[in-house]
């Protein structure tokens, strides 16, 4: 594979007496579909949390197309093109897709009129529904508020939103835990779609054979470290769920990458 | 009325969840071919616009509203609907008009402001004060008496937004204790009477001057702050963060949204705009009327909550807020001619006010969310 899109290199992370990061490594080649997998309790959110810069890590550091970056708030992880979608989605249900989508980065008029804040929501909403139509987000009146939608579409604004935002890579945490069966073959439609624009994927899923059927690649955690990684067209689910438990010990000559 | 939209594009999913709720929808026995699908689409968006407009409840206030006003048309056809008696309707629920406005702000952003009644009172009372220190029947003096009316309810604005942003206090908590103390003021620096030494000038301009003499400044000034707080609302960034406050106040923070900020300036609005009422108010009566307006924050809420906006925050309407004000104004205007005892418009102001909310939570629940 090509050169690392990003790496994050050994990173620490205590909450008072816990450690949720051992010094945890993960890696995300451009434009590939990498999931996140381990228990409960693996480190998974707080890794995730630290490549968005919502934590920041006692120790470690993030390298970011070569590059070491200091991801000290959302917003410098927003500048690079790293976006993330959220497990509960962060949706404002009264507001319309467009508005969810531009919230906090509304596009305004020029001029005087946009200087006294007025929205352009045309704009708005041509932008919203060329994501859509892009993405094949069924949503058939961008301006009803989101609130009637369903969880698919729901999760379609959410990744059409990041996908808006986003020119590098999508965290996804658990983006099929509250959809069903139909629902969670749409979202991985969608997922595909967002890697066909070359976006990487970062799944944080507990569900396996969603990740085996969209994934490139796994990355196992067990105890605040990576301890697997596996090319999914050559892992088996069982050979993961033993690293993931820890009933095997994957050692770096295994790891076929 | 069961009728399902056409499907013209194989993007469009036709999952039953689209249409749950109630979404009107378009029965289709057509199957879309390639001709009639741009017309089908058409019919379409205009089902979806009539949709939008039939859940609007400011829709469903204007028709009550006109209902109760035809009633009284009927029952009273040589009082009620004579220009001077609906002249006067309307001049004296300016005031009300402008509180709650202010108070749509507040309460899209899932927020209450119980205090604009006392806040009315109290900028009344500090604004004569103060003219009466300038002295003087001026433009000056008048204009002094302006900026301290709008700059004390701004104030207690400021109050009102940082005890609820930075000390976490409810605001239906915070609002009920400044709305106490705010009147409390305004008794103990009149001294426990109304003060009666308005500027001459303020009555005769403002008070009864009328437009072009035809539309009374006091009316003017509602209709103003009505326009600009709708186009504020719906149409501009920080309108969308009221609502956005209100619908889902983590969301917003996540999207980078100064949360507490917007919060903080919904109060200065809504204080700011009280003060400006407590000014019509002084200059219509020529008095600080102390004790006239202990149920203006009572009727402003049932007016924001009957013109559409939720008591739950995420979505409102100034101009919906407008004409649900004036829906407790016919009813206590028609109850008057009826010879009914005028104090039963609090007891039906009450009990429609619990109804509503009702209707509204009900609502909520229907959706499902």
């Amino acid at each position: 594979m090509s050169t690392p899109l990003l790496e994050a290199v050994g990173l620490v992370k205590h909450y008072g007496h816990i450690e949720a990061l051992r010094g945890a490594d993960f890696t995300v080649y451009p434009g590939e579909i990498v999931a996140l997998l381990g228990d409960n309790g693996a480190g998974k959110s707080s890794l995730i949390k630290a490549i968005c810069g919502v934590i920041q890590p006692d120790s470690g550091q993030i390298r970011f197309e070569g590059k070491q970056v200091n991801m000290s708030s959302p917003l410098v992880a927003r500048k690079l093109g790293i976006e993330t979608v959220f497990q509960d989605l962060a949706l404002a249900p009264d507001l319309d897709p467009a508005g969810n989508i531009f919230l906090g980065q509304e596009i305004l008029y020029g001029g005087i009129l946009g200087k006294l804040g007025f929205l352009n929501k045309r704009e708005m909403h041509r932008r919203t529904e060329e994501a859509f139509a892009r993405l094949g987000v069924g949503i058939q009146d961008s301006k009803a508020t989101v609130v009637n939608m369903s969880g698919g579409q729901r999760q379609g604004i959410a990744v059409a939103r990041s996908m808006i935002w986003a020119s590098k890579i999508i965290l996804m945490d658990e983006p099929t835990a509250a959809l069903g069966v139909v629902q969670s073959r749409r979202v991985s439609d969608l997922i595909r779609r967002v890697k066909a624009e070359g976006i990487a994927i970062v799944l944080v899923s507990h569900n396996l054979p969603f990740v085996f059927e969209i994934a490139d690649r796994i990355e196992v955690m067990r105890l605040g470290k990576r301890v697997g990684r596996f090319q999914v067209s050559e892992a088996s689910a069982d050979e993961v769920l033993d690293v993931m438990t820890g009933l095997k010990v994957q050692n770096e000559q295994e790891a076929l990458l | 009325m069961s009728i399902e939209p056409p499907v013209n594009s194989e993007q469009f999913e036709r999952g039953s969840e689209l249409q749950a709720q109630d979404q009107p929808v378009i029965q289709n026995n057509i199957p879309p071919d390639s001709g009639a699908v741009s017309r089908l689409n058409r019919l379409e968006k205009f089902w979806q616009m009539l949709g939008r407009i039939y859940r609007t409840q400011a829709i469903l206030t204007t028709t009550l509203l006109l209902a109760l006003m035809l009633i009284f048309t009927i029952l009273f056809p040589t009082k009620f609907p004579t220009a001077f008696n609906l002249e006067h309707l309307i001049i004296d629920y300016s005031g009300i008009v402008i509180l709650s406005a202010g108070l749509t702000f507040a309460m899209t952003s899932g927020e209450f402001d119980l205090s604009i009644g006392g806040v009315l009172v109290f900028t009344g009372v500090m604004s004569v004060k103060i003219m009466g220190l300038v002295g003087g029947n001026t433009w000056f003096t008048i204009l002094v008496g302006f900026i301290v009316s709008l700059g004390v309810g701004g104030l207690v604005g400021v109050f009102n937004g940082w005890c609820i942003v930075k000390a976490r206090i409810p605001s239906i908590i915070v609002t009920l204790g400044t709305s106490a103390v705010s009147l409390g003021l305004a008794y103990i620096v009149s001294g426990g009477r109304d003060l009666s030494e308005i500027p001459p000038l303020l009555s005769d301009t403002l008070g009864f001057g009328k437009l072009f003499d035809i539309v009374p400044y006091t009316v003017l000034a509602a209709v103003l702050v009505v326009t600009i707080g709708a186009i504020t609302l719906n149409l501009t960034r920080f309108g969308r963060h009221c609502a956005a406050v209100g619908s889902n106040i983590e969301a917003a923070r996540r999207a980078g949204i100064n949360v507490n900020w917007v919060v903080i300036r919904i109060y200065i609005i809504s204080g700011s705009v009280s003060g400006l009422a407590g000014y019509l108010s002084l200059a219509r009566f020529s008095s600080t009327t102390l004790a006239g307006h202990a149920q203006d924050s009572l009727t402003a809420l049932l007016g924001v909550v009957l013109g559409g906006t939720s008591l739950f925050g995420g979505s409102g309407t100034v101009l919906g807020t407008a004409i649900g004000v004036f829906i407790p104004g016919v009813l206590s205007n028609g109850l008057i001619m009826a010879g009914i005892i005028p104090y039963w418009q609090y007891v039906i102001v009450g009990l429609v006010l619990i109804v509503v909310v009702y209707a509204d939570l009900l609502r909520r629940r229907n959706r499902g969310s």
